[in-house]
Protein backbone atom coordinates (compact mmCIF):
# COMPACT_ATOMS: atom_id res chain seq x y z
CA UNK A 1 0.00 0.00 0.00
CA UNK A 2 1.54 3.32 -1.00
CA UNK A 3 1.58 6.12 1.52
CA UNK A 4 -0.85 8.35 -0.40
CA UNK A 5 -3.44 5.58 -0.49
CA UNK A 6 -2.87 5.03 3.19
CA UNK A 7 -3.27 8.73 3.84
CA UNK A 8 -6.55 8.89 1.92
CA UNK A 9 -7.75 5.82 3.73
CA UNK A 10 -6.78 7.25 7.07
CA UNK A 11 -8.57 10.50 6.28
CA UNK A 12 -11.70 8.60 5.30
CA UNK A 13 -11.40 6.49 8.42
CA UNK A 14 -11.20 9.55 10.63
CA UNK A 15 -14.18 11.12 8.91
CA UNK A 16 -16.31 8.00 9.00
CA UNK A 17 -15.24 6.93 12.40
CA UNK A 18 -15.42 9.75 14.88
CA UNK A 19 -15.91 7.21 17.67
CA UNK A 20 -12.48 5.74 17.01
CA UNK A 21 -10.81 9.14 17.15
CA UNK A 22 -12.56 9.91 20.43
CA UNK A 23 -11.46 6.50 21.72
CA UNK A 24 -7.87 7.08 20.69
CA UNK A 25 -7.78 10.50 22.34
CA UNK A 26 -9.17 9.08 25.61
CA UNK A 27 -6.71 6.20 25.47
CA UNK A 28 -3.75 8.56 24.95
CA UNK A 29 -4.95 10.70 27.86
CA UNK A 30 -5.02 7.61 30.08
CA UNK A 31 -1.50 6.63 28.99
CA UNK A 32 -0.24 10.15 29.77
CA UNK A 33 -2.05 9.99 33.11
CA UNK A 34 -0.25 6.73 33.90
CA UNK A 35 3.19 8.03 32.86
CA UNK A 36 2.91 11.28 34.84
CA UNK A 37 0.77 9.78 37.63
CA UNK A 38 3.06 10.72 40.51
CA UNK A 39 3.29 14.35 39.32
CA UNK A 40 -0.40 14.69 38.54
CA UNK A 41 -1.76 13.11 41.72
CA UNK A 42 -2.50 15.92 44.20
CA UNK A 43 -1.57 13.72 47.19
CA UNK A 44 0.67 10.65 47.64
CA UNK A 45 -1.71 7.72 46.98
CA UNK A 46 -0.76 5.89 50.17
CA UNK A 47 -0.86 8.90 52.51
CA UNK A 48 -3.37 8.25 55.29
CA UNK A 49 -4.99 11.01 57.29
CA UNK A 50 -7.19 10.01 60.20
CA UNK A 51 -8.84 13.44 60.39
CA UNK A 52 -10.04 13.39 56.77
CA UNK A 53 -11.65 9.92 56.70
CA UNK A 54 -14.61 9.13 54.42
CA UNK A 55 -15.13 12.57 52.94
CA UNK A 56 -17.56 13.00 50.08
CA UNK A 57 -16.21 14.86 47.02
CA UNK A 58 -15.24 18.45 47.89
CA UNK A 59 -12.85 21.17 46.60
CA UNK A 60 -9.79 19.80 48.46
CA UNK A 61 -10.51 16.16 47.63
CA UNK A 62 -12.28 16.13 44.26
CA UNK A 63 -13.13 12.42 44.47
CA UNK A 64 -13.45 12.39 48.28
CA UNK A 65 -11.37 10.27 50.64
CA UNK A 66 -11.51 6.63 51.75
CA UNK A 67 -11.81 4.96 55.16
CA UNK A 68 -8.16 5.72 55.93
CA UNK A 69 -8.35 9.32 54.75
CA UNK A 70 -6.48 8.62 51.52
CA UNK A 71 -7.30 10.84 48.54
CA UNK A 72 -9.43 8.81 46.08
CA UNK A 73 -8.50 10.99 43.07
CA UNK A 74 -4.78 10.35 43.66
CA UNK A 75 -5.40 6.64 44.07
CA UNK A 76 -7.45 6.49 40.88
CA UNK A 77 -4.74 8.37 38.96
CA UNK A 78 -1.95 6.11 40.21
CA UNK A 79 -4.23 3.07 39.71
CA UNK A 80 -4.20 3.83 35.97
CA UNK A 81 -0.63 2.54 36.01
CA UNK A 82 -1.53 -0.91 37.36
CA UNK A 83 -4.31 -1.31 34.83
CA UNK A 84 -2.19 -0.29 31.86
CA UNK A 85 0.88 -2.26 32.95
CA UNK A 86 -1.14 -5.44 33.50
CA UNK A 87 -3.12 -4.84 30.30
CA UNK A 88 0.00 -4.26 28.23
CA UNK A 89 2.04 -7.06 29.80
CA UNK A 90 -0.76 -9.58 29.50
CA UNK A 91 -1.44 -8.60 25.89
CA UNK A 92 2.19 -9.00 24.84
CA UNK A 93 2.47 -12.33 26.67
CA UNK A 94 -0.85 -13.58 25.24
CA UNK A 95 0.11 -12.66 21.68
CA UNK A 96 3.52 -14.34 22.01
CA UNK A 97 2.22 -17.56 23.61
CA UNK A 98 -0.85 -17.63 21.36
CA UNK A 99 1.04 -17.14 18.10
CA UNK A 100 3.72 -19.65 19.06
CA UNK A 101 1.11 -22.35 19.73
CA UNK A 102 -0.95 -21.28 16.72
CA UNK A 103 2.06 -21.39 14.38
CA UNK A 104 3.21 -24.81 15.58
CA UNK A 105 -0.29 -26.19 15.44
CA UNK A 106 -1.12 -24.78 12.04
CA UNK A 107 2.19 -25.72 10.47
CA UNK A 108 2.85 -29.21 11.82
CA UNK A 109 -0.14 -31.45 11.21
CA UNK A 110 1.24 -34.01 13.65
CA UNK A 111 1.34 -31.54 16.52
CA UNK A 112 -2.01 -30.04 15.60
CA UNK A 113 -4.22 -32.73 17.11
CA UNK A 114 -2.52 -32.77 20.51
CA UNK A 115 -2.20 -29.00 20.78
CA UNK A 116 -5.80 -28.43 19.74
CA UNK A 117 -7.14 -30.90 22.31
CA UNK A 118 -5.21 -29.03 25.01
CA UNK A 119 -6.57 -25.74 23.70
CA UNK A 120 -10.12 -27.16 23.64
CA UNK A 121 -9.74 -28.25 27.24
CA UNK A 122 -8.41 -24.87 28.37
CA UNK A 123 -11.17 -23.09 26.49
CA UNK A 124 -13.79 -25.15 28.32
CA UNK A 125 -12.77 -23.34 31.50
CA UNK A 126 -14.08 -19.76 31.25
CA UNK A 127 -11.03 -17.44 31.08
CA UNK A 128 -11.81 -15.57 34.26
CA UNK A 129 -12.26 -18.81 36.25
CA UNK A 130 -8.97 -20.16 34.89
CA UNK A 131 -7.27 -16.93 35.94
CA UNK A 132 -8.85 -17.25 39.41
CA UNK A 133 -7.69 -20.86 39.69
CA UNK A 134 -4.15 -19.89 38.65
CA UNK A 135 -4.08 -17.11 41.21
CA UNK A 136 -5.05 -19.72 43.82
CA UNK A 137 -1.70 -21.45 43.36
CA UNK A 138 0.44 -18.32 43.26
CA UNK A 139 1.06 -15.26 45.39
CA UNK A 140 -0.74 -12.02 44.52
CA UNK A 141 1.72 -9.93 42.51
CA UNK A 142 1.83 -7.92 39.31
CA UNK A 143 3.87 -10.56 37.54
CA UNK A 144 1.60 -13.46 38.56
CA UNK A 145 -1.54 -11.58 37.55
CA UNK A 146 -0.03 -10.97 34.11
CA UNK A 147 0.94 -14.64 33.75
CA UNK A 148 -2.48 -15.88 34.90
CA UNK A 149 -4.32 -13.62 32.45
CA UNK A 150 -1.96 -14.54 29.61
CA UNK A 151 -2.45 -18.28 30.14
CA UNK A 152 -6.21 -17.84 30.35
CA UNK A 153 -6.40 -15.65 27.23
CA UNK A 154 -3.90 -17.27 24.86
CA UNK A 155 -5.97 -20.30 23.71
CA UNK A 156 -8.27 -18.01 21.69
CA UNK A 157 -5.31 -16.25 20.10
CA UNK A 158 -3.75 -19.62 19.28
CA UNK A 159 -6.97 -20.64 17.52
CA UNK A 160 -6.97 -17.44 15.47
CA UNK A 161 -3.32 -17.76 14.38
CA UNK A 162 -3.78 -21.44 13.59
CA UNK A 163 -6.73 -20.77 11.31
CA UNK A 164 -4.77 -18.15 9.35
CA UNK A 165 -1.67 -20.35 9.12
CA UNK A 166 -3.72 -23.27 7.83
CA UNK A 167 -5.12 -21.09 5.07
CA UNK A 168 -1.70 -19.76 4.05
CA UNK A 169 0.59 -22.75 4.51
CA UNK A 170 -0.47 -24.20 1.16
CA UNK A 171 0.37 -20.99 -0.70
CA UNK A 172 2.83 -21.10 -3.55
CA UNK A 173 5.38 -18.85 -1.85
CA UNK A 174 5.49 -21.19 1.13
CA UNK A 175 6.11 -24.18 -1.15
CA UNK A 176 8.78 -22.17 -2.95
CA UNK A 177 10.48 -21.32 0.33
CA UNK A 178 10.42 -24.95 1.38
CA UNK A 179 11.88 -26.08 -1.94
CA UNK A 180 14.60 -23.48 -1.61
CA UNK A 181 15.64 -25.42 1.46
CA UNK A 182 14.56 -22.90 4.05
CA UNK A 183 14.10 -24.34 7.52
CA UNK A 184 10.73 -24.81 9.20
CA UNK A 185 11.38 -22.18 11.84
CA UNK A 186 12.31 -19.52 9.28
CA UNK A 187 9.25 -20.34 7.18
CA UNK A 188 7.01 -20.05 10.20
CA UNK A 189 8.47 -16.81 11.51
CA UNK A 190 9.42 -15.04 8.26
CA UNK A 191 6.71 -16.24 5.89
CA UNK A 192 3.67 -17.33 7.86
CA UNK A 193 3.71 -15.10 10.92
CA UNK A 194 3.56 -11.78 8.98
CA UNK A 195 0.26 -12.91 7.48
CA UNK A 196 -1.28 -12.88 10.94
CA UNK A 197 -0.15 -9.37 11.96
CA UNK A 198 -3.37 -7.63 10.92
CA UNK A 199 -5.60 -10.07 12.77
CA UNK A 200 -3.23 -10.08 15.74
CA UNK A 201 -3.33 -6.29 16.01
CA UNK A 202 -7.11 -6.39 16.14
CA UNK A 203 -7.12 -9.32 18.55
CA UNK A 204 -4.51 -7.55 20.65
CA UNK A 205 -6.75 -4.56 21.35
CA UNK A 206 -9.57 -6.82 22.52
CA UNK A 207 -7.15 -8.84 24.67
CA UNK A 208 -5.89 -5.54 26.10
CA UNK A 209 -9.42 -4.51 27.05
CA UNK A 210 -10.31 -7.88 28.53
CA UNK A 211 -7.02 -8.14 30.46
CA UNK A 212 -7.74 -4.80 32.12
CA UNK A 213 -11.20 -6.02 33.11
CA UNK A 214 -9.86 -9.34 34.40
CA UNK A 215 -7.19 -7.59 36.49
CA UNK A 216 -9.85 -5.33 38.00
CA UNK A 217 -12.10 -8.32 38.69
CA UNK A 218 -9.26 -10.35 40.29
CA UNK A 219 -8.24 -7.42 42.49
CA UNK A 220 -11.89 -6.72 43.32
CA UNK A 221 -12.28 -10.32 44.51
CA UNK A 222 -9.10 -10.00 46.57
CA UNK A 223 -7.17 -12.39 44.31
CA UNK A 224 -5.24 -9.99 42.13
CA UNK A 225 -2.71 -7.34 43.01
CA UNK A 226 -1.65 -7.05 46.68
CA UNK A 227 -3.97 -4.68 48.60
CA UNK A 228 -1.08 -2.25 49.10
CA UNK A 229 -0.97 -1.50 45.37
CA UNK A 230 -3.45 1.20 44.39
CA UNK A 231 -5.33 -0.43 41.51
CA UNK A 232 -8.90 0.30 40.46
CA UNK A 233 -10.03 -3.19 41.46
CA UNK A 234 -8.46 -2.78 44.91
CA UNK A 235 -10.02 0.65 45.45
CA UNK A 236 -13.45 -0.75 44.49
CA UNK A 237 -12.94 -3.78 46.77
CA UNK A 238 -12.24 -1.51 49.75
CA UNK A 239 -15.08 0.82 48.86
CA UNK A 240 -17.51 -2.11 48.72
CA UNK A 241 -18.01 -2.08 52.49
CA UNK A 242 -18.94 1.61 52.57
CA UNK A 243 -20.82 1.66 49.28
CA UNK A 244 -24.30 2.45 50.53
CA UNK A 245 -23.27 5.58 52.39
CA UNK A 246 -20.10 6.60 50.51
CA UNK A 247 -20.58 5.43 46.91
CA UNK A 248 -17.82 7.72 45.59
CA UNK A 249 -15.11 5.20 46.55
CA UNK A 250 -16.62 2.69 44.14
CA UNK A 251 -18.10 4.94 41.47
CA UNK A 252 -15.00 6.97 40.50
CA UNK A 253 -12.64 4.04 39.84
CA UNK A 254 -15.54 2.16 38.22
CA UNK A 255 -16.18 4.99 35.78
CA UNK A 256 -12.44 5.29 35.03
CA UNK A 257 -12.29 1.56 34.32
CA UNK A 258 -15.33 1.63 32.03
CA UNK A 259 -14.05 4.67 30.17
CA UNK A 260 -10.63 3.11 29.54
CA UNK A 261 -12.13 -0.19 28.34
CA UNK A 262 -14.66 1.64 26.18
CA UNK A 263 -11.92 3.72 24.54
CA UNK A 264 -9.85 0.61 23.77
CA UNK A 265 -12.87 -1.14 22.28
CA UNK A 266 -13.62 1.87 20.08
CA UNK A 267 -10.05 1.87 18.77
CA UNK A 268 -10.25 -1.90 18.28
CA UNK A 269 -13.43 -1.65 16.22
CA UNK A 270 -11.82 0.92 13.91
CA UNK A 271 -8.65 -1.16 13.62
CA UNK A 272 -10.75 -4.14 12.65
CA UNK A 273 -12.50 -2.17 9.91
CA UNK A 274 -9.13 -0.95 8.61
CA UNK A 275 -6.99 -4.07 8.82
CA UNK A 276 -9.27 -7.01 8.70
CA UNK A 277 -12.65 -6.32 7.16
CA UNK A 278 -13.39 -10.02 6.83
CA UNK A 279 -12.94 -10.84 10.48
CA UNK A 280 -16.26 -11.74 11.96
CA UNK A 281 -17.49 -9.87 14.96
CA UNK A 282 -16.93 -12.08 17.98
CA UNK B 1 -30.04 -38.14 15.34
CA UNK B 2 -28.74 -40.62 17.88
CA UNK B 3 -25.51 -41.02 15.94
CA UNK B 4 -25.02 -37.27 15.83
CA UNK B 5 -25.62 -37.04 19.54
CA UNK B 6 -23.19 -39.85 20.31
CA UNK B 7 -20.58 -38.27 18.03
CA UNK B 8 -20.80 -35.01 19.93
CA UNK B 9 -20.65 -36.86 23.22
CA UNK B 10 -17.46 -38.63 22.16
CA UNK B 11 -15.90 -35.30 21.13
CA UNK B 12 -16.56 -34.00 24.62
CA UNK B 13 -14.50 -36.78 26.23
CA UNK B 14 -10.99 -35.52 25.33
CA UNK B 15 -12.04 -32.01 26.34
CA UNK B 16 -13.10 -33.17 29.79
CA UNK B 17 -9.95 -35.30 30.06
CA UNK B 18 -7.75 -32.25 29.45
CA UNK B 19 -9.87 -30.18 31.83
CA UNK B 20 -9.47 -32.73 34.60
CA UNK B 21 -5.72 -32.96 33.96
CA UNK B 22 -5.45 -29.16 34.25
CA UNK B 23 -7.63 -29.09 37.35
CA UNK B 24 -5.72 -31.93 38.97
CA UNK B 25 -2.37 -30.33 38.18
CA UNK B 26 -3.49 -27.22 40.06
CA UNK B 27 -3.08 -29.08 43.33
CA UNK B 28 0.11 -30.72 42.11
CA UNK B 29 1.68 -27.35 41.26
CA UNK B 30 0.67 -25.80 44.55
CA UNK B 31 3.57 -24.52 46.56
CA UNK B 32 3.72 -26.18 49.97
CA UNK B 33 2.79 -29.63 51.19
CA UNK B 34 -0.94 -30.45 51.07
CA UNK B 35 -0.53 -33.06 53.83
CA UNK B 36 0.94 -30.45 56.16
CA UNK B 37 -1.89 -28.09 55.30
CA UNK B 38 -4.63 -30.65 55.90
CA UNK B 39 -3.08 -31.90 59.14
CA UNK B 40 -2.97 -28.38 60.56
CA UNK B 41 -0.19 -26.60 62.40
CA UNK B 42 -0.28 -28.73 65.57
CA UNK B 43 0.26 -32.09 63.86
CA UNK B 44 3.42 -34.08 64.57
CA UNK B 45 5.77 -35.19 61.80
CA UNK B 46 4.47 -38.78 62.14
CA UNK B 47 0.88 -37.66 61.73
CA UNK B 48 1.80 -35.80 58.57
CA UNK B 49 3.63 -38.85 57.21
CA UNK B 50 0.63 -41.07 58.01
CA UNK B 51 -1.74 -38.62 56.34
CA UNK B 52 0.50 -38.43 53.30
CA UNK B 53 0.36 -42.21 52.88
CA UNK B 54 -3.37 -42.24 53.59
CA UNK B 55 -4.05 -39.57 50.97
CA UNK B 56 -1.71 -41.29 48.53
CA UNK B 57 0.43 -38.18 48.21
CA UNK B 58 3.61 -40.27 48.06
CA UNK B 59 2.46 -41.97 44.86
CA UNK B 60 3.71 -40.86 41.45
CA UNK B 61 1.81 -38.13 39.53
CA UNK B 62 -0.04 -40.37 37.07
CA UNK B 63 -1.12 -42.84 39.75
CA UNK B 64 -2.50 -40.00 41.82
CA UNK B 65 -4.26 -38.56 38.79
CA UNK B 66 -5.82 -41.97 38.06
CA UNK B 67 -7.02 -42.38 41.64
CA UNK B 68 -8.44 -38.87 41.67
CA UNK B 69 -10.34 -39.38 38.39
CA UNK B 70 -11.67 -42.68 39.73
CA UNK B 71 -13.00 -40.95 42.84
CA UNK B 72 -14.51 -38.07 40.87
CA UNK B 73 -16.28 -40.52 38.52
CA UNK B 74 -17.91 -42.09 41.55
CA UNK B 75 -19.03 -38.68 42.72
CA UNK B 76 -16.43 -38.43 45.45
CA UNK B 77 -14.94 -34.95 45.13
CA UNK B 78 -12.90 -35.09 48.32
CA UNK B 79 -13.18 -33.30 51.63
CA UNK B 80 -12.84 -29.58 52.15
CA UNK B 81 -9.59 -28.71 53.94
CA UNK B 82 -11.09 -25.65 55.51
CA UNK B 83 -14.19 -27.06 57.23
CA UNK B 84 -13.74 -30.84 56.94
CA UNK B 85 -17.09 -31.31 55.14
CA UNK B 86 -17.38 -33.37 51.92
CA UNK B 87 -16.99 -31.00 48.97
CA UNK B 88 -20.13 -32.43 47.37
CA UNK B 89 -22.23 -31.29 50.34
CA UNK B 90 -20.84 -27.75 50.21
CA UNK B 91 -21.58 -27.55 46.50
CA UNK B 92 -25.11 -28.93 46.94
CA UNK B 93 -25.87 -26.19 49.48
CA UNK B 94 -24.84 -23.45 47.09
CA UNK B 95 -25.95 -24.90 43.76
CA UNK B 96 -29.55 -23.68 43.67
CA UNK B 97 -28.77 -19.96 44.09
CA UNK B 98 -26.42 -20.04 41.10
CA UNK B 99 -28.85 -22.02 38.95
CA UNK B 100 -31.63 -19.53 39.69
CA UNK B 101 -29.35 -16.62 38.90
CA UNK B 102 -28.22 -18.20 35.62
CA UNK B 103 -31.78 -19.10 34.59
CA UNK B 104 -33.09 -15.63 35.37
CA UNK B 105 -30.19 -14.10 33.44
CA UNK B 106 -30.70 -16.23 30.34
CA UNK B 107 -34.47 -15.56 30.32
CA UNK B 108 -34.00 -11.84 30.88
CA UNK B 109 -31.25 -11.40 28.30
CA UNK B 110 -33.11 -13.37 25.62
CA UNK B 111 -36.25 -11.35 26.30
CA UNK B 112 -34.31 -8.09 25.98
CA UNK B 113 -31.81 -8.91 23.26
CA UNK B 114 -33.83 -10.67 20.56
CA UNK B 115 -36.52 -7.97 20.22
CA UNK B 116 -33.78 -5.31 20.33
CA UNK B 117 -31.75 -7.07 17.63
CA UNK B 118 -34.82 -7.66 15.46
CA UNK B 119 -35.91 -4.03 15.81
CA UNK B 120 -32.41 -2.80 14.97
CA UNK B 121 -32.38 -4.99 11.86
CA UNK B 122 -35.91 -4.05 10.78
CA UNK B 123 -35.26 -0.32 11.07
CA UNK B 124 -31.64 -0.61 9.92
CA UNK B 125 -29.80 2.73 9.89
CA UNK B 126 -32.44 4.52 11.93
CA UNK B 127 -31.87 6.36 15.18
CA UNK B 128 -33.27 3.37 17.06
CA UNK B 129 -30.76 1.07 15.36
CA UNK B 130 -27.88 3.36 16.28
CA UNK B 131 -29.12 3.66 19.85
CA UNK B 132 -29.37 -0.12 20.25
CA UNK B 133 -25.91 -0.66 18.76
CA UNK B 134 -24.35 2.05 20.95
CA UNK B 135 -25.94 0.47 24.00
CA UNK B 136 -24.49 -2.87 22.98
CA UNK B 137 -20.94 -1.43 22.68
CA UNK B 138 -21.43 0.03 26.14
CA UNK B 139 -22.63 -3.33 27.42
CA UNK B 140 -19.34 -4.81 26.29
CA UNK B 141 -17.14 -2.19 27.84
CA UNK B 142 -18.71 -1.69 31.24
CA UNK B 143 -17.59 -4.54 33.51
CA UNK B 144 -20.28 -6.49 35.35
CA UNK B 145 -19.40 -5.24 38.81
CA UNK B 146 -19.54 -1.65 37.65
CA UNK B 147 -23.02 -2.21 36.21
CA UNK B 148 -23.98 -4.01 39.41
CA UNK B 149 -22.93 -1.14 41.64
CA UNK B 150 -24.55 1.46 39.39
CA UNK B 151 -27.82 -0.49 39.51
CA UNK B 152 -27.64 -0.85 43.30
CA UNK B 153 -26.86 2.84 43.61
CA UNK B 154 -29.78 3.92 41.42
CA UNK B 155 -32.50 1.38 42.23
CA UNK B 156 -31.72 0.15 45.73
CA UNK B 157 -30.00 2.99 47.59
CA UNK B 158 -31.84 5.89 45.93
CA UNK B 159 -35.18 4.64 44.69
CA UNK B 160 -35.38 1.77 47.22
CA UNK B 161 -37.26 -0.42 44.70
CA UNK B 162 -35.08 -3.45 45.33
CA UNK B 163 -33.15 -4.82 48.30
CA UNK B 164 -29.45 -3.89 48.23
CA UNK B 165 -28.11 -7.41 48.58
CA UNK B 166 -29.02 -10.94 49.52
CA UNK B 167 -30.97 -13.86 48.15
CA UNK B 168 -34.25 -15.59 48.99
CA UNK B 169 -34.96 -18.98 47.38
CA UNK B 170 -38.17 -19.02 45.29
CA UNK B 171 -39.58 -21.92 47.30
CA UNK B 172 -39.54 -19.73 50.39
CA UNK B 173 -41.11 -16.55 49.05
CA UNK B 174 -41.49 -16.10 45.32
CA UNK B 175 -42.21 -12.36 45.41
CA UNK B 176 -39.11 -11.72 47.50
CA UNK B 177 -37.08 -13.97 45.22
CA UNK B 178 -38.07 -11.86 42.21
CA UNK B 179 -37.13 -8.66 44.00
CA UNK B 180 -33.75 -10.09 44.99
CA UNK B 181 -32.86 -11.62 41.64
CA UNK B 182 -33.85 -8.76 39.31
CA UNK B 183 -30.81 -6.52 39.71
CA UNK B 184 -28.19 -9.32 39.75
CA UNK B 185 -29.75 -10.92 36.69
CA UNK B 186 -29.93 -7.55 34.94
CA UNK B 187 -26.28 -6.70 35.57
CA UNK B 188 -25.14 -10.17 34.56
CA UNK B 189 -27.27 -10.10 31.42
CA UNK B 190 -25.96 -6.86 29.91
CA UNK B 191 -22.86 -8.40 28.28
CA UNK B 192 -25.07 -11.18 27.08
CA UNK B 193 -27.68 -8.78 25.72
CA UNK B 194 -24.96 -6.88 23.86
CA UNK B 195 -23.64 -10.07 22.31
CA UNK B 196 -27.00 -11.56 21.31
CA UNK B 197 -28.49 -8.28 20.09
CA UNK B 198 -25.57 -7.75 17.70
CA UNK B 199 -25.69 -11.26 16.31
CA UNK B 200 -29.48 -11.15 16.01
CA UNK B 201 -29.23 -7.89 14.08
CA UNK B 202 -26.52 -9.14 11.73
CA UNK B 203 -28.26 -12.43 11.13
CA UNK B 204 -31.68 -10.84 10.59
CA UNK B 205 -30.33 -8.29 8.11
CA UNK B 206 -28.85 -11.10 6.06
CA UNK B 207 -32.01 -13.23 6.17
CA UNK B 208 -34.39 -10.35 5.46
CA UNK B 209 -32.81 -9.86 2.04
CA UNK B 210 -33.58 -13.46 1.10
CA UNK B 211 -35.92 -14.44 -1.75
CA UNK B 212 -38.28 -16.34 0.51
CA UNK B 213 -38.92 -13.18 2.51
CA UNK B 214 -39.84 -11.36 -0.70
CA UNK B 215 -42.19 -14.23 -1.54
CA UNK B 216 -43.78 -14.04 1.88
CA UNK B 217 -44.28 -10.31 1.42
CA UNK B 218 -45.66 -10.77 -2.07
CA UNK B 219 -48.28 -13.20 -0.91
CA UNK B 220 -49.48 -10.61 1.58
CA UNK B 221 -48.36 -11.95 4.92
CA UNK B 222 -48.43 -9.53 7.81
CA UNK B 223 -44.95 -7.98 8.43
CA UNK B 224 -44.98 -9.17 12.04
CA UNK B 225 -45.51 -12.76 10.93
CA UNK B 226 -42.73 -12.48 8.34
CA UNK B 227 -40.29 -11.11 10.88
CA UNK B 228 -41.06 -13.27 13.89
CA UNK B 229 -41.90 -16.56 12.21
CA UNK B 230 -40.24 -16.69 8.79
CA UNK B 231 -37.12 -14.62 9.33
CA UNK B 232 -36.30 -15.21 12.97
CA UNK B 233 -36.45 -18.97 12.68
CA UNK B 234 -33.97 -18.88 9.82
CA UNK B 235 -31.81 -16.33 11.57
CA UNK B 236 -31.68 -18.31 14.77
CA UNK B 237 -28.70 -20.60 14.07
CA UNK B 238 -25.99 -18.00 14.67
CA UNK B 239 -28.01 -16.69 17.60
CA UNK B 240 -27.93 -20.11 19.26
CA UNK B 241 -24.18 -20.48 18.63
CA UNK B 242 -23.67 -17.13 20.28
CA UNK B 243 -25.83 -18.17 23.21
CA UNK B 244 -23.47 -21.12 23.69
CA UNK B 245 -20.39 -18.88 23.53
CA UNK B 246 -22.03 -16.38 25.86
CA UNK B 247 -22.53 -19.07 28.48
CA UNK B 248 -18.78 -18.98 29.12
CA UNK B 249 -19.06 -15.27 29.90
CA UNK B 250 -22.05 -16.01 32.06
CA UNK B 251 -20.25 -18.67 34.12
CA UNK B 252 -17.34 -16.30 34.72
CA UNK B 253 -19.66 -13.40 35.47
CA UNK B 254 -21.50 -15.40 38.12
CA UNK B 255 -18.46 -15.12 40.40
CA UNK B 256 -18.46 -11.34 40.23
CA UNK B 257 -22.23 -10.86 40.40
CA UNK B 258 -22.58 -13.11 43.42
CA UNK B 259 -19.87 -11.13 45.20
CA UNK B 260 -21.44 -7.75 44.41
CA UNK B 261 -24.94 -8.83 45.46
CA UNK B 262 -23.92 -11.21 48.29
CA UNK B 263 -25.66 -14.20 46.75
CA UNK B 264 -24.63 -17.47 48.44
CA UNK B 265 -23.92 -19.37 45.22
CA UNK B 266 -21.11 -21.36 43.64
CA UNK B 267 -19.28 -18.28 42.41
CA UNK B 268 -19.02 -16.90 45.91
CA UNK B 269 -17.98 -20.34 47.13
CA UNK B 270 -15.15 -20.36 44.57
CA UNK B 271 -13.83 -17.01 45.79
CA UNK B 272 -14.06 -18.16 49.41
CA UNK B 273 -12.26 -21.39 48.57
CA UNK B 274 -9.45 -19.55 46.77
CA UNK B 275 -9.04 -17.08 49.63
CA UNK B 276 -8.77 -19.94 52.13
CA UNK B 277 -6.65 -22.03 49.70
CA UNK B 278 -9.12 -24.93 49.98
CA UNK B 279 -7.73 -26.89 47.04
CA UNK B 280 -10.15 -29.85 46.87
CA UNK B 281 -13.02 -27.37 46.78
CA UNK B 282 -11.31 -25.20 44.12
CA UNK B 283 -10.71 -28.27 41.97
CA UNK B 284 -14.28 -29.49 42.28
CA UNK B 285 -15.74 -26.09 41.44
CA UNK B 286 -13.56 -25.46 38.38
CA UNK B 287 -14.34 -28.98 37.18
CA UNK B 288 -18.04 -28.36 37.68
CA UNK B 289 -17.99 -25.04 35.82
CA UNK B 290 -16.08 -26.59 32.91
CA UNK B 291 -18.47 -29.53 32.87
CA UNK B 292 -21.42 -27.14 32.76
CA UNK B 293 -19.79 -25.32 29.85
CA UNK B 294 -19.22 -28.52 27.87
CA UNK B 295 -22.73 -29.78 28.61
CA UNK B 296 -24.31 -26.50 27.52
CA UNK B 297 -22.35 -26.54 24.28
CA UNK B 298 -23.53 -30.08 23.66
CA UNK B 299 -27.06 -28.87 24.24
CA UNK B 300 -26.73 -25.99 21.77
CA UNK B 301 -25.50 -28.47 19.16
CA UNK B 302 -28.63 -30.54 19.69
CA UNK B 303 -30.85 -27.45 19.59
CA UNK B 304 -29.20 -26.60 16.29
CA UNK B 305 -30.45 -29.81 14.80
CA UNK B 306 -33.95 -29.45 16.14
CA UNK B 307 -34.20 -26.04 14.50
CA UNK B 308 -32.46 -26.76 11.21
CA UNK B 309 -33.83 -29.90 9.55
CA UNK B 310 -30.98 -29.83 7.00
CA UNK B 311 -28.55 -30.93 9.71
CA UNK B 312 -30.66 -33.87 10.77
CA UNK B 313 -29.60 -36.31 8.05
Amino acid sequence: MTSSVLRTQTRRLVRNNRAAVVGLVILILFVLLAIFATWLAPYPPGETNSLDRLQTPNPTHWFGTDQQGRDVLSRVIVGTRSSLIVGFGATVATLIIGSAIGLLSGYFKTLDWVLMRIIDGLMAIPAILLAIALMAISQPSLQNVIIAIAIADSPRTARLVRSIVISTRGALYVDAARMAGIGHLTIMVKHLLPGTYGALAVKGTYVFASAIIVEAVLSFLGLGLPPTVPSWGNIIAEGRLYFQIYPHMVLFPAVALSLLVLSINMVGDALRDLLDPRMQWE
Amino acid sequence: MLRFFLGRLILAIPVMAVVSLVVFSLLYLTPGDPAEMIAGEFASQDDIEALRTQLGLDEPYLVRFGTWVGHVMQGDLGVSIFNQVPVGELIAQRLSATIWLATATILLSTALAIPAGVAAAYWKGSKLDRLIMTMSTLGFSVPIFVIGYLLIFAFSVHLKWFPVQGFVPPSEDFAKFLRCITLPALSLSLVFVALIARITRASMIEIMSGDFIRTARAKGLRPSRIVWVHALRNASLPIITTLGIGIANLLGGVVVTETVFSIPGLGRLLVESVLSRDYPLIQALILLFAFAYVAINLLTDILYMLIDPRLRT
